[in-house]
């Protein structure tokens, strides 16, 4: 009686990772695993480096890549293949899914030097559509968490045998990763994991157990002595024990085969399917930011293939769809905002780089679409050097700003909602009750301080300006006109309506968006009131050094990002961080400032973390409009030029 | 045929008393019926004109007082005293006005020698108000043994009003009066009691019965079988039926020299265009002129009305009811009407709504006649117009310092009648270079050829009756192609054509709307004028002798 063990290590760190934390993971973790590997190469392990990792190795880290091809020429090591950017395969376009499986597989081979037979899954996010491509690109088996295996209706013996599934002819192996031993493996003794695989013992060995996760737990996420020292004696305990084989997945397809065909629903492991509600692509709809992230990608491809773009801007493009941004665990995901900067950053590129010379000097090209799939309209507008997007079902806000200009691409609008995780209930954490965009109008309650606005205090905003659907045209001169006419409700026996229209304007070449906006008094006697614009600027977050952002106000007060600011009669924000050209938001007029970081609260491998996403500002008008009469303000956002 | 003396019964007309399409016809038939040969009379109600001494009286019989008033070569007979003399047209004593409307009639056929006016070879009715009256001359002349009289009944609008004996009586009607009907088997001597309970006192089936004829605005109407001619008539009397279409006397070249006369100078200045275009017209319209209403204006008539509106309205509404102009240029959708649920205003409320959100573009300027009972609408037309500052204007009442500058000066017109017998606005709407967005009701049916269909040569759209989301939607399609005329960017607004007819028409000629623009003039002055339903009227009487 025998039981085959299967040991599969996923190494990985998403595109856009800042380079302290790969220099510590580096060292914590995979520089600790590469002594125990070749220390044990003898022992037919699994592994997997992802695309994102395997790239970051040859630009930061060229002697661990070569240590690594050299320790798989002389190893019994099955390395597996993977996505070329660990994309979720499920909400990428169809042909960029084999796309992705191809260049992933040509990646291992070109940098590894071997060939995979097996495809490591990004997040194991299985799709039963996924067995044609997969067999396409060339692999032979697929890893699917049992939780996949268990919905289809496999019982607890099944999941320990491979299987075979096909979809539209095209057929791939199945094994199953185990959750027990995921959850036993390194965390508990070893002999708690050596009798769970006691346990699966069978005649021939035909049952196997297969443990397949994260690199990172060896030293990065837990104590790197301590894992070193774990792992290490693990590998000598099971050198010794007759009845444990520990193959690879290749090796046992070929001693054991498989049982049958099976047909797999969607899913994952079991956390992932809790966080994401079921199905992956329901991420896109839980974080409107991850929508705009992948609405962006989609509308950045269908760039890509009308203005047949060369493989440069589909190789910054494919980066764009690693998963880590578009989503949220356990680990920060789409609440880091550098990784969703990248996303932006690779997406910008791409885009510049397909557009080349398409673009006339003087040219501004405005376009009408449903960019974020709502069934609404959202106005593009486009120059050479800047992308601005409209949203006018939503306040008439601008909720994107990319700068395209080579090497500062940038998207100034990169910023966070805050939602309510179920992991903030009960903890006094207030919701963002709109989007965290900019140009949003206010007319805020007598005495609302900063606090009120940054931390959601409910019902301080007396108006209707904020979620309202504008009314827009686009001009012939292609400046964006929205209007809406609101009311300001605090006595709501008789509410005073207040036009707002707001002109946005984008100048060709010009690296900064202006945007008038007009209040105008709608009724018959005198409004006293507080008119008040916010904006949220997304600085540009380091990846090179850890140095926070910082702002200076009219030239004058220097704050860091973390600091409150509130000034009387300020008209200027800049703002400053280390790797960027300074980004200005000034007003043609003084007013009331409010400038406050955005900062975010989301459960990270270690604990609740508070977490810097962007720059809050608002300027507040206290004014009184006699009938009909207007007031206008200008605000300028961009870069110094 | 010798030249034929026609005695036209209406119970309003231009130029003295006008509240609807009514007070239009029968002048403006009569005026070229006068120049086919015929000697026309207007007998109406005088609503209050004799009483104010705007037509003086001539003669007074009993309590009637008869006033005679010409105008052109058409000859009015007003008829005034007692309850004739209300001012409210149609107020709550229009019965007893109608009662003494006919029995006056009676007074003054006994004295037409002493007033020099010529006996009537044709006596035609307009509408159920003068069908008493109708019967009334039937039953005098049955009387004096003279039947050689034609008479001729005309539904501008069904009504579902019920004559009583009671009626008859009190107009001095005998009901046993014997007298000639025309009936599907021909001429039958009966009495006017019998023709009372044929048509179950029903006016206007009382008077498709009594009339040797019977003529109404549109092929649609007449056969529409719930709320036109067909449905309250009957089919059996439609044998009886002839159309005569409604007309305008409005011609593009002559209302573009007259706004010229009255602004050109003002509008080059304003545009710095020696020649300005249609859009140049409108910017100024739009931006100058929708503020500077002349002295008197908005002329509301219903006093109610008005001090009503004048409570309720805010900006962009002045105290007077004048209104501020707009704040920016866009493409103007025009509609003008009395305020009624027949009109839809309401439908079009609902349709501005949702049009706008499509299309920031849309300028709403909507001329409303407002009537006291008629708060509901006027309410949602305040509101819209409060809510939307930026796309919508209404104006309560007349305004003729700028009605016609407006539709010269406008893109499209909307008229979303839940039925509409003919709809003269449409007319004026396209004779003035406007296509228009319909219902597909009635008159509009024949009026309007469907742009769908006819391609260029099309005069508007015609949409499912009471639909609002489709309004819109054509609305805006209408206005997109005015777009794609006129920006720099055509395509922009070609994509965002919804229905893709449309859409190919303007894809293969970007100026589309101008070609169209044209067979709206077109068509209106070679088919709908004056000129041509006093022809078709003219081959109606021609049948009778």
């Amino acid at each position: 009686m025998k039981t085959t063990f299967i040991f599969t290590i996923h190494f990985h760190q998403p595109v856009g990772q800042v380079k302290w934390v790969l220099d510590r993971v580096n060292e914590n973790s995979y520089k600790t695993l590469m002594r125990i590997l070749e220390e044990n190469k003898d022992i037919p392990l699994t592994l997997h480096f992802s695309g994102p990792l395997l790239m970051q190795w040859r630009e930061y880290y060229p002697d661990l890549l070569e240590r690594t091809r050299k320790l798989l020429e002389n190893s019994q090591f099955e390395v597996m293949g993977g996505t070329f950017s660990e994309s979720i395969l499920t909400i990428i376009p169809w042909e960029d899914r084999l796309d992705q499986l191809v260049k992933g597989r040509r990646l291992v081979e070109e940098l590894l030097g071997v060939t995979p037979r097996g495809l490591w899954l990004p997040e194991r996010v299985w799709d039963p559509t996924l067995p044609l491509l997969i067999e396409k690109a060339g692999y032979d088996y697929v890893l699917v968490d049992d939780t996949v295996g268990y919905k289809a209706g496999l019982w607890e013996g099944d999941i320990h045998r491979a299987w075979i599934t096909e979809y539209s002819g095209g057929k791939i192996n199945v094994l199953f990763i185990d959750a027990n031993i995921r959850y036993l493996l390194p965390w508990r003794s070893y002999d708690e994991v050596i009798g769970y695989l006691w346990r699966r013992r069978s005649p021939r060995g035909e049952n196997y157990v297969l443990w397949g996760s994260d690199a990172e737990k060896f030293g990065e996420w837990w104590d790197k002595d301590q894992a070193e020292q774990w792992l290490r004696g693990f590998f000598e305990k099971i050198r010794g024990i007759e009845w444990l084989q520990i193959e690879t997945p290749t090796s046992y397809l070929r001693k054991h085969g498989v049982v049958g065909l099976v047909y797999l629903p969607p899913g994952s492991y079991d956390k992932m399917m809790e966080w994401s509600g079921g199905y992956f692509p329901i991420f896109l709809r839980k974080y409107v930011e991850s929508n705009n992230m992948h609405k962006k990608m989609l509308y950045v491809r269908s760039k890509l293939k009308s203005m047949k773009a060369n493989s440069r801007a589909w190789e910054e493009y494919y980066k764009a769809q690693c998963n880590d941004a578009y989503w949220h665990g356990l680990f920060g995901g789409v609440y880091i905002p550098v990784l969703r900067q990248t996303v932006y950053e690779h997406l910008i590129r791409a885009e510049r780089i397909a557009e080349g010379d398409t673009f006339g000097d003087n040219e501004v090209i405005v376009r009408e679409i449903d960019f974020d799939y709502d069934g609404r309209l959202e106005v593009l507008v486009e120059s050479k050097t800047l992308n601005a997007y409209i949203k006018p079902s939503d306040g008439g806000t601008l909720f994107e700003l990319d700068v395209k200009v080579e090497g500062l691409e940038h998207n100034l609008l990169n910023t966070m909602t805050r939602i309510m995780e179920p992991y903030l209930e009960g903890t006094g954490f207030r919701p963002d009750w709109y989007r965290r965009v900019s140009f949003r109008e206010h007319l805020w309650k007598h005495n609302t301080s900063i606090d009120d606005w940054v931390n959601n205090t409910p019902f301080i905003d007396v108006s209707d300006f904020a979620l309202a659907e504008y009314i827009y045209m686009i001009k012939p001169d292609n400046t964006i006109r929205l209007v809406f006419t609101g009311r300001d409700w605090r006595n709501r026996e008789n509410p005073k309506r207040i036009m707002v229209e707001k002109t946005y304007t984008l100048k060709p070449r010009e690296k900064s968006i202006i945007v008038n906006i007009k209040w105008r008094n709608m009724e018959d006697e005198e409004l006293d009131t507080v008119l008040s614009e916010e904006l949220t600027i997304a600085p540009k977050h380091p990846v090179k050094t850890p140095i926070m952002p910082r702002y200076i106000v009219d030239d004058e007060y220097v704050k860091q990002v973390l600091e409150k600011h509130v000034s009387p009669w300020s008209y200027k924000v800049v703002i400053e961080s280390p790797e960027y050209p300074r980004i200005i938001v000034e007003q043609d007029k003084r007013s009331q400032l409010w400038v406050a970081p955005i900062n975010s609260y989301s459960r990270t491998e270690k604990g609740l973390k508070e977490m810097f996403q962007a720059i809050g500002i608002v300027f507040n008008h206290p004014i009184t409009l006699k009938p009909r009469e207007t007031f206008t303000t200008k605000i300028r956002i961009g870069i110094e030029e | 045929m010798e030249a034929k003396t026609v005695w036209m019964l209406a119970f309003e007309s231009k130029p003295l008393v006008k509240i609807g399409g009514l007070g239009e016809v029968p002048p403006s038939i009569s005026r070229e019926l006068v120049k086919l040969g015929y000697k026309v009379y207007i007998a109406i109600p005088s609503h209050g004109i004799i009483l104010k001494g705007k037509v003086k009286e001539v003669e007074e019989v009993e309590d009637v007082k008869i006033g005679l008033y010409r105008w052109g070569k058409v000859d009015f007979i007003v008829i005034g005293g007692g309850v004739l003399e209300d001012e409210e047209v149609y107020g709550p004593r229009l019965v007893d006005k109608v009662v003494a409307y006919a029995r006056s009639i009676r007074n003054i056929l006994d004295k037409i020698s002493k007033l020099k006016i010529r006996e009537p070879d044709i006596i035609h009715a307009h509408d159920w108000h003068s069908v008493l009256a109708l019967v009334a001359t039937k039953t005098y002349y049955e009387e004096k043994g003279s039947n050689d009289k034609k008479y001729v009944y005309q539904i501008h609008l069904t009504s579902n009003f019920t004559y009583t004996r009671e009626l008859f009586e009190k107009a001095g009607i005998s009901l046993d009066t014997v007298h000639k009907v025309l009936l599907p088997e021909g001429y039958a001597k009966i009495t006017v009691e019998e023709v009372l309970k044929h048509s179950n006192g029903l006016a206007d089936r009382l008077g498709a019965l009594e009339a040797d004829r019977l003529v109404t605005v549109s092929n649609a109407y007449l056969y529409d079988s719930v709320r036109g001619v067909k449905g309250v008539v009957g089919e059996e009397l439609l044998f009886k039926a002839r159309i005569v279409y409604n007309g305008t006397d409005w011609r593009y070249n002559r209302i573009l020299a007259s706004v010229f006369k009255n602004y050109g100078e003002k509008i080059r200045e304003f545009t710095g265009k020696d020649k300005p275009s249609r859009s140049d017209m409108r910017r100024y319209l739009l931006l100058k002129v929708l503020g500077e209403l002349g002295e008197n204006e908005p002329i509301i008539p219903d006093p109610k009305a008005k001090e009503y509106i004048a409570s309720i309205v805010r900006p962009p509404f002045k105290k007077d009811l004048k209104i501020d102009p707009f704040y920016e240029d866009g493409v103007l959708v025009l509609n003008t009407g009395r305020i009624a649920t027949q009109k839809g205003v309401d439908i079009l409320v609902e349709a501005i709504k949702i049009a706008i959100k499509r299309n920031g573009y849309l300028r709403f300027l909507l001329f409303e006649l407002p009537v006291w009972s008629q708060r509901e609408y006027i309410d949602e037309l305040v509101k819209v117009a409060h809510n939307y500052p930026d796309n919508v204007r209404v104006v309560f009442g007349y305004a003729p310092s700028i009605y016609q500058f407006a539709h010269i000066a406008a893109d499209i017109y909307v008229a979303p009648s839940r039925w509409e017998p003919f709809g003269i606005t449409a007319l004026e709407a396209m004779v003035t270079g406007n296509p228009v967005v319909a219902s597909r009701v009635g008159g509009f049916t024949e009026t309007i050829l469907d742009i769908r269909e006819h391609g260029v040569k099309g005069t508007g759209i015609l949409v499912e009756p009471e639909n609002p989301y489709e309004l819109a939607s054509y609305i805006n399609d209408l206005a997109r192609m005015v777009l794609a005329y006129e920006h720099p960017n055509p395509w922009m607004h070609i994509d965002r054509i919804e229905d893709y007819k449309l859409r190919r028409i303007v894809e293969e000629n970007p100026k589309a709307i101008k070609r169209i623009r044209g067979s709206c003039i077109h068509r209106v002055e070679s088919l709908f004028t004056w000129r041509n339903s006093a022809q078709q009227l003219d081959n109606v009487y021609r049948e009778l002798f």
